[in-house]
């Protein structure tokens, strides 16, 4: 399990409230990141996006409603998604206690990896986080 | 000393500068700063009373325009209606026959948080913001402030974001709506609503009712004019107005500005929110998935022998429509109603979940079921049973 954490955290990044990694194959997980699920509050509901998707860059794909707001989730990159992290239906608060591990909302084919450009890396990005 | 009366006269002279009619291009103009950096506070206040309208025009405002530098506040108040929030059961959460009998209307908004009750006299404040500038304790605390400069009452704001009234009870309940640039918190206010009416509206029956919709907080709640009586809309709407619009620098003077959502510019794209908003697929349609498990015992006399009949409904509800139906019953064999049973199992599926659509369906079947005396009589109560879920 440490290692298989310890993997996660490496080669993350960001745009203000998400996360995406990336494996070699081109699929993209992405989840909230910790900033965001902080943000939130508690988790009470999760809308996921449909498996065989198609959406771009910044399309609404999903919403999550939590203990101050409802929340829509913004796709980070183009593609198509591939799979859903289904146990969020039934424990939609593993948002909050594993934002960037058990979490994880979605996964997507990417359809140009040139988009990962718009995202920024996780030191510069936890460096920033007092501009939000 | 100042009588009630006097000291409404009063407030509503001191703040009647404060408002003036809005001009028909005034939205588009909305953005307009005076100061190109800081931000500018401005207010607005709905002649409408209609619940649809006033979603719908709180969500054109929320996607037309650019809050970068600007914060708006928008007050509203409705004719009688239950507004749920956008993940719950409203099933569970009212009374939908008591609504229906009453010309109550039932609305789904967009943000999350629990039903609310609304009449004339409940005050509706949304605040829009860019999302960095989304604080909900500065709202209500700017709320407390305006009320309490006005009044001599005990308020204060709790941990999930509720304004109490002496500590006890709940006069405001949050909820809000956050996308990627912008968003907005909006609350309610109690000032005068009808409390035995609100009371009926929400009571629903949860019988058997067993989903992962969002559960509203049950509350105690109170008026704010049961501890001052001068506490009016006029009043309220004008005391709140000057707090916000104060934030604004001293060379910037704005009043709140009255609008009609029906005949300003954008009136046609607020009229198509307000029809999607007003559709079944979108106010029961949007509802997790449920599930309903009921029992139901009766006995059947005037027969040969005395009868006890058992039976178990389970129903699954997915996007509104009865996604699957099962009906067991124990006590009396007959192969007309085990028939009946079996072609009701399939011919439901697919159904919206409400009660005309079903009893039209179940009267349907019963009618051409070839089912006479005792087992039409046990038909019929077969459908009271299923029907006792959908109200």
């Amino acid at each position: 399990m440490a290692s298989t954490t310890k993997k996660l955290l490496e080669g993350r990044v960001y745009n203000k409230y998400e996360w995406v990694l990336m494996d070699e194959g081109n699929t993209a997980t992405v989840g909230i990141s910790n900033h965001g699920q902080t943000q939130l509050g508690e988790m009470f509901h999760v809308e996921l996006p449909v498996v065989g998707d198609s959406v771009e860059i910044n399309d609404s794909c999903g919403s999550v409603e939590s203990l101050h707001a409802a929340t829509d989730v913004f796709a980070p990159l183009s593609g198509e998604i591939v799979e859903v992290n289904t146990i969020l239906k039934s424990s939609p608060n593993l948002i909050n206690k594993s934002p960037l591990n058990h979490g994880w909302l979605f996964k997507m084919k990417v359809k140009d990896v040139t988009e990962l450009g718009k995202l920024i890396a996780e030191e510069q990005y936890l460096a920033t986080l007092e501009d939000f | 000393m100042m009588t009630s009366l006097m000291t409404q006269a009063r407030l509503l002279q001191k703040y009647s500068k404060c408002f003036r009619d809005i001009p028909q291009h005034y939205v588009r103009n909305v953005t307009r700063t005076l100061a190109t950096h800081s931000t500018t506070y401005k207010a607005l206040v709905s002649k409408s009373t209609n619940i649809h309208k006033n979603l719908a025009f709180e969500q054109y405002l929320y996607s037309t325009i650019d809050f970068h530098h600007t914060n708006l506040l928008f007050l509203w108040r409705n004719d009688p209606c239950v507004v749920i929030g956008r993940h719950q059961n409203p099933w569970v959460e009212c009374n939908i026959g008591f609504l229906q009998e009453h010309n109550i209307a039932l609305a789904r908004r967009h943000s999350g948080g629990g039903t609310v009750y609304h009449d004339n006299g409940n005050l509706n404040c949304t605040f829009f913001t860019a999302r960095n500038g989304y604080n909900r304790k500065r709202n209500l605390n700017l709320l407390v402030e305006a009320i309490t400069k006005s009044w001599d009452i005990d308020l204060t704001v709790n941990e999930r974001d509720d304004i109490i009234l002496d500590g006890l009870y709940k006069i405001s309940g949050t909820a809000a709506k956050l996308d990627k640039t912008k968003g907005y918190h909006h609350c309610t206010l109690l000032f005068n609503v009808q409390a035995d009416t609100l009371q009926e509206a929400l009571s629903a029956t949860h019988i058997g009712c067993k989903s992962k919709a969002t559960a509203s907080f049950p509350a105690r709640i109170a008026n704010l004019a049961d501890a001052d009586n001068t506490i009016t809309y006029e009043a309220l709407i004008a005391s709140v107005a000057e707090q916000f619009l104060a934030q604004n620098r001293e060379n910037q003077v704005y009043s709140a500005e009255w609008v009609d959502p029906g005949s300003i510019e954008g009136c046609k794209d607020i009229n198509k929110i307000q029809e999607d908003l007003q559709k079944w697929e979108w106010v029961f349609g949007k509802t997790p998935p449920f599930h309903i498990h009921r029992q139901f015992r009766k006995d059947f006399k005037g027969y040969s022998s005395h009868v006890q009949i058992h039976l178990d409904i389970k129903a699954e509800i997915v996007c509104g429509l009865v996604e699957k139906i099962q009906i067991n019953m124990k006590g009396f064999d007959s192969k007309n109603i085990e028939e009946f049973i079996r072609v009701l199992h399939q011919e439901c599926i697919g159904l919206q979940f409400r009660k005309h659509t079903l009893e039209y369906k179940l009267n349907e079947l019963l009618n051409t079921s070839h089912m006479y005396d005792a087992d039409m009589e046990i038909g019929n109560w077969i459908m009271s049973c299923i029907l006792d879920n959908v109200q």
